[in-house]
């Protein structure tokens, strides 16, 4: 995993022991830049999920954190466009991306 | 017309040929009319061009004194006593045609010693001569010397070396200088230390077959084709090393594929290329059937194969049966409707890597430390089926924790997401919260858990401190735009302001002495670490 990917996880306050959980279920996540995955939580908090409560959205769907950032952007505008607010929508069911 | 002029005129012989080789010529003779049946009965019977026989009768001379009937015979013998076609005893007597020379008594002498000293069957046999004919011509000192070179050499023991013979046979015909040679060249150019080149060696053996400037430049394609650094391509190919074996134009095909067929960007190619090599292995009808089986077994349109794809691109490796077995038995399992374990894989699909055993087993898990029946761990998992991924000392250390807040069983059916909290800040989060509302209230929220303990603090402190109203719940728990909206301030900046500190902690944990909740010798070292000692 990119070192600085790790830093970002570990100042969620994931541990290590968590990290190798979601490597598990998101292989990809070993090959993700810090570079995607920084603009992957930026695109997240802008279409309204907090960063600072990125750590449980990530645990539940590490998935959504390996996705192309175009792609990303537009499963977020459409299911806001859907269901209204992405907080709300992404806290009830993390699963739903 | 005399043997050697006969030589000159039907197969190319110069006089150096004719002086080097006058030992054998000595006592020989044959008729300019013998010379060409023996050209037609290659040419007819064997399907010899000129050129080769010409190749032929220059390296081995002997041949052209025997009987037409000798060599049939010679022929026969490989089909006989290892299932050759006649076509691949040809194609080997074409690179090597001393083994039409070969004693028969002798071949099979030296067949035996080859099945009984490296445990060897008459399939592998066939398969090993088929690619290094030469193996015959040598003696039994000087492979049990080669043996000993690499063993000494490369720390090989019987059995490593068995298995790389059997995939390069070619092991057996290079000098001792030449592999050294070969391994220091692995380390210059994949820049790894001697044991790692003799790791990577043992797992890819092809690489002796390498010249100094094939394997330059295969670094060099990788380097700028995908953009792979050198520990990155050694990474690459110690898992697949047949990568190696493929030349640049297929391997420039394959991506042009991909982006052809799923409309992968190269980025996003590369990117799973790093996780799973195999996918410029498969050929592409191989790729496109599967993709069709994902698409016609579970009803997905091209697009969301797709982006199950790029999140677990190994789904192209999996046998179409043991998907459809492993698809039946998550329906099985968790009483998953069709649609419900569709949805699941969608989202998920790394369900298909999960052995079913393990999933079996993690269920006995879970239901023993949660305390909770088959039905509604199954239920659990359609809500999360990241908890499939837990490993065991993680399932444990999530049950310590739920058990330590004294979480009901009935709280974590409703919501399962709390297993995927933090498990160093689930605690903290949960004694931050208790300031301002009770257990029942707290555990009764929606997702309570999944907001920060800094942002929970820092907006209970400003509205204690800066507003006329009680921080309840809903007011410190709601979407940040209704935040926002309704105190005109981000959560952000008030983080800034209102920090969690060690003297709080060490409040809260008197506070809820009555309720027996403290931290443990882990969590007092994790909350130093990041709030600082109190």
């Amino acid at each position: 995993m990119d070192q600085e990917v790790y830093e970002i996880l570990k100042s969620f306050d994931i541990s290590d022991l968590e990290i190798k959980d979601v490597l598990a279920v998101a292989p990809m996540m070993e090959n993700v830049s810090c570079d995607e995955f920084a603009m992957n939580c930026f695109l997240l908090k802008k279409h309204g999920y907090p960063d600072s409560d990125l750590d449980v959205l990530f645990l539940a769907n590490p998935n959504i954190f390996v996705k192309d950032a175009e792609e990303l952007e537009t499963e977020l505008e459409n299911l806001k466009a859907q269901y209204g607010d992405i907080e709300t929508l992404l806290k009830q069911d993390p699963m739903i991306i | 017309m005399k043997i050697e002029e006969i030589l000159k005129k039907y197969f190319d012989w110069t006089e150096q040929d004719v002086a080097t080789r006058q030992i054998i010529l000595q006592n020989r003779d044959i008729s300019e009319e013998e010379a060409v049946k023996k050209i037609a009965f290659f040419e007819s019977e064997l399907g010899f061009d000129r050129a080769e026989i010409v190749k032929m009768f220059k390296r081995q001379p002997t041949i052209l004194f025997f009987s037409d009937v000798e060599i049939f015979e010679r022929v026969e013998f490989f089909k006989s006593e290892l299932g050759f076609e006649k076509e691949e005893v040809v194609k080997m007597v074409k690179s090597q045609p001393m083994l039409l020379c070969l004693a028969e008594d002798s071949i099979k002498e030296r067949l035996e010693f080859f099945e009984t000293e490296f445990d060897l069957d008459k399939p592998e046999l066939k398969q090993m001569l088929k690619r290094l004919p030469t193996i015959l011509g040598l003696t039994e000192d000087t492979v049990k010397g080669k043996v000993k070179f690499y063993q000494k050499e490369m720390g090989l023991s019987k059995a490593e070396f068995v298995k790389m013979l059997k995939s390069q046979p070619s092991l057996l015909a290079y000098a001792d200088e030449e592999i050294k040679n070969k391994i220091k060249i692995v380390r210059q150019e994949f820049g790894v230390l001697k044991d790692d080149a003799i790791k990577i060696i043992k797992s890819t053996p092809t690489l002796l077959t390498f010249s100094e400037e094939l394997m330059k430049s295969k670094v060099e394609f990788f380097e700028s084709e995908f953009g792979l650094s050198k520990p990155e391509f050694v990474k690459l190919v110690s898992r697949v090393s047949s990568l190696l074996t493929i030349s640049e134009e297929t391997l420039k095909g394959k991506v042009e594929f991909y982006e052809r067929e799923f409309g992968l960007s190269k980025t996003e190619f590369i990117k799973m290329l790093k996780t799973q090599p195999s996918l410029l292995v498969y050929a592409e009808e191989e790729i496109k059937n599967k993709a069709d089986f994902y698409q016609s077994e579970f009803g997905l349109k091209k697009a969301e194969f797709i982006k199950m794809l790029k999140v677990l691109p190994s789904m192209i490796t999996f046998a179409q049966e043991s998907v459809k077995q492993k698809a039946e038995f998550y329906k099985k399992q968790f009483s998953l409707s069709n649609d419900e374990f569709i949805r699941m894989l969608k989202s998920h699909p790394t369900l298909l890597t999960n052995a079913e055993e393990t999933v079996i087993k993690k269920g006995l898990l879970y239901q023993q430390e949660l305390g909770v029946s088959e039905a509604e761990y199954a239920k659990m998992v359609k809500t999360l089926p990241t908890m499939l991924g837990f490993s065991d000392e993680s399932i444990k250390e999530k049950y310590r924790q739920i058990k330590e807040l004294n979480i009901s069983k009935e709280t974590l059916l409703a919501s399962p997401n709390i297993l995927v909290v933090p498990a160093n800040v689930l605690k903290l989060r949960y004694m931050i919260l208790r300031q301002i509302a009770s257990r029942e209230d707290i555990l009764s929220r929606p997702n309570w858990f999944m907001t920060s303990q800094a942002k929970t603090y820092a907006r209970i402190a400003y509205i204690q401190n800066e507003t006329k109203v009680d921080p309840t719940l809903f007011r410190v728990l709601q979407e940040e735009k209704k935040f926002v909206r309704t105190y005109d301030v981000e959560s952000e900046e008030l983080m800034q302001k209102y920090q969690i500190t060690p003297k709080m902690i060490a409040l809260l944990e008197r506070y809820m002495e009555d309720e027996k909740i403290s931290f443990n010798a882990e969590e007092k070292e994790f909350l130093a670490k990041e709030y600082g000692e109190s």
